[in-house]
Parts: C-alpha cells; sequence; structure tokens
C-alpha cells in the first residue's frame, strides 16, 4: 500500500508540475503583462525597468521556478482586472462552488442510486418505465434551460425561493464561508444544486441501473438466493456493492468537471462561485486568474482521483494492491 | 421415508416468442438419506430440474408451468415467497457448478458463511462466526480461523468449491441439490470434493440429488439414477441395475459411447449418432426417435409412456430392449420385442 501511494502521489506531482508550466506559458504567449499593467501607452524604457523589477527579464527556466515557488508559498501574483492578490480573489469564489458541487452531487447520489437500484429490479414496472423516460429528458435537458423553468416557478410565480445569489454566509475559520447553516443560504443553494444534479442523476441513475442487471444475473447472486437470504441483503450487500465501482469512478470525474466548469448554473443563477469568475477573468483577459484557475483546476482533479483509488480499494479487495499472492 | 417428490413437473421458457419444453413431465422421488443421480447431456433439462425444486427458475422468461414438488409433505410450488425463501439453504441447499464465480468477489468468506447462519438460524454474529470456523475445518480447508476474513480471490478453483459446499450446508440441511459439483475442477480435486460431499451426506445424513454428466460420478455416489434426455427422465432405478441393466435405448447409448475399464476389452467406443434435439422443435413421438437405432413407426407418432420395466425400475420406451451376454458395445444383438406396437 505504501508503494502504491507513493507511486500515486508521485503520479500526481508530475501532472500538476505539467499543468504549471501550461499556467506559466499562458503569460508568456497571452498578452504581455508589463503592458497590461502600464497600459499602451507607456514607453519602452518603463516598460524594461517594470520588467527588471517583476524578474521578466531572466531566462525562461528560472522564471519558471520562480512562479512554481511562488505557487507554492500561494503567490499567484496579483489579479489584472481586481488588483487583488490572485490566492484571495480565488478563496473568496472557491467555497460556493464547492459546496454547490458537493449539494448537487449529493442529491445525485441519494436520487440516482435508488432509482438505479430500482429500474433494475423491476424493469417491467410502470414506475420504472416513467423513471427511465424522466431520466431521458433529464440528460438531454441542457442546464441553463432547467435553471431557467426552476428561477419560472419557484421565483418568478411562487417567490418562495431567490433567484440569484448565495444567500447569507458564515465565515468558518479564515479561508471558508459557508452558506449552508443558515435559512436563506440554504434556500438560495437549491434551486442551483438541483440544477446542476438533474443531468448527474439521470446518468448514475442509469449507470447503476445497467452495472445492478448486470449483477443480479451473476453466479454469485444465485448462489445468495440459493442459501435463503433475504432479497434486500441479495439485491443491497450482493449486487449493489459489486455495482461501485465503475459508480465511483463516473461520479469522481463527474464531481471534478461539476466544480471546474459549473460556468453556466453559476451564470443562470448569479452564484458567486469559480464559474462566474471564469468567465469575467476570461473577457478582462485576466491572466494571473486563469492561470491560478488552472492549477487549481488540476488539483481537483487529482486530488479526487486519488480518493477515487483510494475507495476502489476499499470497495473491491482484488484491486488491494499489496495483497500477497492469491494461494494455490 | 420420501423427502422429495416431484411429479409431472413442466417447465417452459419463453424465448423470443417461442415456447420452449425445458422439462416436461419429470417425476422421481428420494427417501431421506439417499442419493439420487441425475444425468444427461446439456440441455437435456437436468438444472432447470433442480431450479424447479429451488424456486430459483428465473420468472420470465422461465415459468413452472404444472407438477407438485412435495418437500417433506409440503408442495414447494405453491408456497409463497417467504416461505421458501426460509426453505432455501436451511432444508434444502445447493451447489453450483462455477466455484469461481459463484462466490461474492466483494465480500470475506467468513461474511459470506455468516450471513446464512444469522439469517436462518438467528446466530449472534460471534456465534455464526464461531460455527463459520468449524465448517470450513468440515470441508477441510487448513487454518480455517485465520482464512474466514479472506476474500475469495484469495482461494483456489477446489478451495472456493468447498468453501461454497461448506456455506450450503451451513444450516445442516436435509437435502443438497449438487448441480455439476465437480465439472469446473481439476480431476484430482474432483475426487477430493466428492469425497467432501458423501462425507458430509452421512454425518449429516442429507439426501442429495447430484446433477452430472459424467456417469463416473453418479456410479461412485448415487443410490439411483434418473436419466434425462430432451426434459424427460428417460429411465430411472437402482444405479447398479440401470448400468448393469439399461433398459432404453438412450441410456445403453450414453454407457455405451463411454471408455470402461473394468472389462478387457478390444470393442471399439459406439457414441450415439446424431445430435441432441433442439428444445424448441422436439419431436412429436418419442423425443429420443431420431437418434434411436431401434426405431419403429410408433416412435415418431406416439409418444412412449414412462412404465414400470422390473423392480423398482422405469423407462420411457414403447419396446423392451435386452441387451445379450455381449454387453453394451454389441451391434444388432438386442431382442425387441414390441408391446403396443
Amino acid at each position: 500500500m505504501i508503494v502504491y501511494l507513493t507511486q500515486r502521489l508521485g503520479q500526481t506531482a508530475l501532472v500538476l508540475a505539467a499543468v504549471s508550466l501550461l499556467a506559466f506559458l499562458m503569460f508568456r504567449f497571452l498578452g504581455d503583462p508589463v503592458v497590461a499593467i502600464l497600459g499602451a501607452n507607456s514607453t519602452g524604457l518603463q516598460r524594461d525597468e517594470l520588467r527588471r523589477q517583476m524578474g521578466l527579464d531572466g531566462p525562461l527556466p528560472l522564471q519558471f521556478i520562480d512562479y512554481v515557488l511562488g505557487m507554492l508559498r500561494g503567490d499567484f501574483g496579483l489579479s489584472y482586472r481586481l488588483g487583488q492578490p490572485v490566492l484571495r480573489v480565488l478563496a473568496e469564489r472557491v467555497p460556493a462552488t464547492m459546496e454547490l458541487a458537493l449539494v448537487g452531487m449529493a442529491i445525485a447520489l441519494c436520487i440516482g442510486i435508488p432509482a438505479g437500484v430500482y429500474t433494475a429490479l423491476r424493469p417491467a414496472g410502470m414506475l420504472s418505465r416513467l423513471t427511465m423516460l424522466a431520466s431521458l429528458v433529464g440528460i438531454s435537458m441542457p442546464s441553463f434551460f432547467m435553471g431557467m423553468l426552476l428561477i419560472f416557478i419557484f421565483s418568478v410565480t411562487l417567490g418562495w425561493l431567490p433567484s440569484f445569489g448565495r444567500g447569507e454566509t458564515v465565515r468558518l475559520g479564515s479561508l471558508w464561508t459557508t452558506g449552508l447553516l443558515t435559512v436563506s443560504g440554504l434556500k438560495a443553494i437549491l434551486m442551483p444544486a438541483i440544477t446542476i444534479s438533474v443531468f448527474q442523476i439521470a446518468m448514475i441513475m442509469r449507470l447503476v441501473r445497467a452495472q445492478m442487471i448486470e449483477a443480479l444475473r451473476t453466479d454469485f447472486v444465485r448462489f445468495a438466493r440459493a442459501r435463503g437470504l433475504p432479497s434486500r441483503a441479495v439485491n443491497l450487500r450482493h449486487a449493489l456493492a459489486n455495482t461501485l465501482v465503475p459508480v465511483v469512478t463516473v461520479v469522481g470525474l463527474q464531481l471534478g468537471s461539476i466544480i471546474g466548469f459549473a460556468v453556466v448554473t453559476e451564470t443562470v443563477f448569479q452564484w458567486p462561485g469559480l464559474g462566474l469568475l471564469f468567465l469575467q477573468s476570461v473577457a478582462a483577459a485576466d491572466i494571473p486568474v486563469l492561470s491560478a484557475f488552472l492549477v487549481f483546476i488540476a488539483l481537483v482533479f487529482v486530488t479526487i482521483n486519488f480518493l477515487t483509488d483510494l475507495l476502489y480499494a476499499a470497495i473491491d479487495p482484488r484491486i488491494r494492491l499489496s495483497d500477497k499472492g492469491s494461494i494455490a | 421415508m420420501t423427502i422429495l417428490d416431484v411429479s409431472g413437473l413442466s417447465v417452459r421458457f419463453a424465448s423470443q416468442g417461442r415456447t420452449v419444453h425445458a422439462v416436461e413431465d419429470v417425476s422421481f422421488s428420494l427417501a431421506a438419506g439417499e442419493t439420487l443421480g441425475i444425468v444427461g447431456e446439456s440441455g437435456s433439462g437436468k438444472s432447470v430440474t433442480a431450479l424447479s425444486v429451488m424456486r430459483l427458475v428465473p420468472t420470465p422468461p422461465g415459468r413452472i408451468v404444472a407438477g407438485r414438488v412435495l418437500f417433506q409433505g409440503r408442495d414447494l410450488l405453491t408456497l409463497g415467497d417467504e416461505d421458501i425463501r426460509r426453505i432455501r439453504g436451511r432444508e434444502i441447499a445447493m451447489i453450483f457448478q462455477d466455484p469461481m464465480t459463484s462466490l461474492n468477489p466483494v465480500l470475506t468468506i467468513g461474511r459470506q458463511l455468516t450471513e446464512v447462519l444469522e439469517v436462518h438460524l438467528g446466530l449472534h454474529p460471534r456465534a455464526a462466526r464461531n460455527e463459520a470456523v468449524d465448517l470450513l475445518k468440515l470441508v477441510g480447508i487448513p487454518e480455517a480461523a485465520s482464512r474466514l476474513d479472506e476474500y475469495p480471490h484469495r482461494f483456489s478453483g477446489g478451495m472456493r468449491q468447498r468453501v461454497m459446499i461448506a456455506m450450503a450446508v451451513a444450516c445442516k440441511p436435509r437435502l443438497l441439490i449438487a448441480d455439476e459439483p465437480t465439472t469446473a475442477l481439476d480431476v484430482t480435486i474432483q475426487a477430493q470434493i466428492l469425497e467432501i460431499l458423501s462425507n458430509l451426506q452421512r454425518e449429516l445424513g442429507m439426501a442429495m440429488v447430484l446433477i452430472t454428466h459424467d456417469l463416473g460420478v453418479v456410479a461412485g455416489l448415487a443410490d439411483r439414477v434418473a436419466v434425462m434426455y430432451g426434459g424427460q427422465i428417460v429411465e430411472e432405478g437402482p444405479t447398479a441395475a440401470l448400468f448393469a441393466d439399461p433398459r432404453m435405448p438412450y441410456t445403453i447409448g450414453l454407457l455405451g459411447s463411454i471408455p470402461r475399464l473394468d472389462r478387457p476389452d478390444d470393442r471399439r467406443l459406439t457414441p450415439i449418432r446424431g445430435k441432441p434435439p433442439e428444445a424448441a422443435g422436439r419431436p412429436v413421438g418419442c423425443r429420443f426417435a431420431p437418434r434411436c437405432q431401434h426405431v419403429a413407426p410408433v416412435c415418431r407418432t406416439e409418444a412412449p409412456p414412462f412404465r414400470p420395466i422390473g423392480h423398482d425400475r422405469h423407462a420411457r420406451c414403447h419396446f423392451e430392449v435386452r441387451l445379450t451376454d455381449e454387453g453394451v458395445h454389441a451391434q444388432g444383438s438386442r431382442v425387441l420385442s414390441p408391446k403396443d406396437a
């Protein structure tokens, strides 16, 4: 297990280094930061001076090392657009997005897995057919439309839920703000989280259903039935447990992509998260924020992947790599 | 005392708009502690018969359309789902052919053993664990206590088959149905597994239905044999009598097509001509007629009855086929005596 963990950590470091390089190169090839800071009217002398001050006149590898060292200290430079340290800008936005993604995924799992199991157990039932139909709608409905529909029903018509923003937030520690502890925060997160979860529910449900149907046909499920185990034990302990590896894989990847790319939903609900920040930064060519964003997303994916691998080992003993060979 | 009495069992499968008669009018009975061997080719209905007794025929597409399965006087086919579940694993246990796929890969074998004990006998987890160790010892697994927390992939095929047997007999069932228990195993392991089965049977006083296509296995273990062909039992009787003097041409062919070491024999093996019938397109008369060497016109038009032939024996044939001293390999040496024709 230790060897395995070290290997994984090594791979993780490699991925992050590669992404940092890309993030760094953005500075070189996407506009000149010196011009961006001093403005188009500055003289060549002024620019050279600033370049020297910022260490931008040295050889590229040296600059990259500087960049990485800065990154490790949490220094991603200043946002061109906001004039604030990039880290602080990100730190303000990350909690909103993370909470949205986690709540959305939690909803998706709570509905998707039971629905998948149910439709697998009663493939011919009326409710199963309806659920499958609904999931088709869920998978094909664009999230901006879903968001607007929810806003129209629950904000405009019924007036129950706020149509934008995050509601009141509470500060936890120095970095994190949460909207999950206030009523207005909970109300505010409901619609965006549902919007995000609709596609995920449909996908998780279909995946669980397909895996479950497969698992129910296995010899060990038949043997479990032949031993007279109650159907709940057969269906959940024996069948469902064997479907979880692919489910965990997909959920991990999806969680990463919700965190990284919830742009549309965040825009529709004016959710003060990373997606909104990303759009604003692209519009303003705010390279430091964009490159830090890139590194952050890479970090998220790498972390999730790592956790998924650990989960595999917990779910399926055959994946535990440190095991001694099988005994003949 | 009769423990299992199956009569008139018929099972159909709906397959692509056609109805397949997988099992048709199967009857047999089994006394407590007795072993019945059911032999036949693949697709002859042996496994479906066994699954019907357990009420494990996948429905749909399968459906038990007729018959009675009396187990200790109760008709299993009319029991509710919950009642039959209580019988499965506790009073009637079943083991399957493939030990590699019949154990759940994500649960320890200890868990898979104890869950049966907890469900059926209401044992406390700790008591169940102790019992599980004893069960593993019973089927000859070394260092049983330490292997309880291991997962199936750490066990070899023969060991897994032992584990499967331990799980099946955990609640000391009255009847064990073994569906091709040795088919997937090496020959050396086969003998060990068969020995374990016969020891367990003696110790626990279980009756056993042993399904196999291996006549050698049946000869060694079974008190009685039922030969299945095309979804029907075509001959049934005490093992020794049936092997020494098979009556139904299919049984004769089956015995003639395997090498025998117990006879100095320079004769050639005689395979049965043709292919087994497809379950969907079976002939009107005798199922075996298209392949039978002694076929007569009546065989093609009229299904033969399953009738008594001599003491304690039945066969499904219009004719009484007798063998001469030449044995089963001799050609054209049988005396046919048309009865109904």
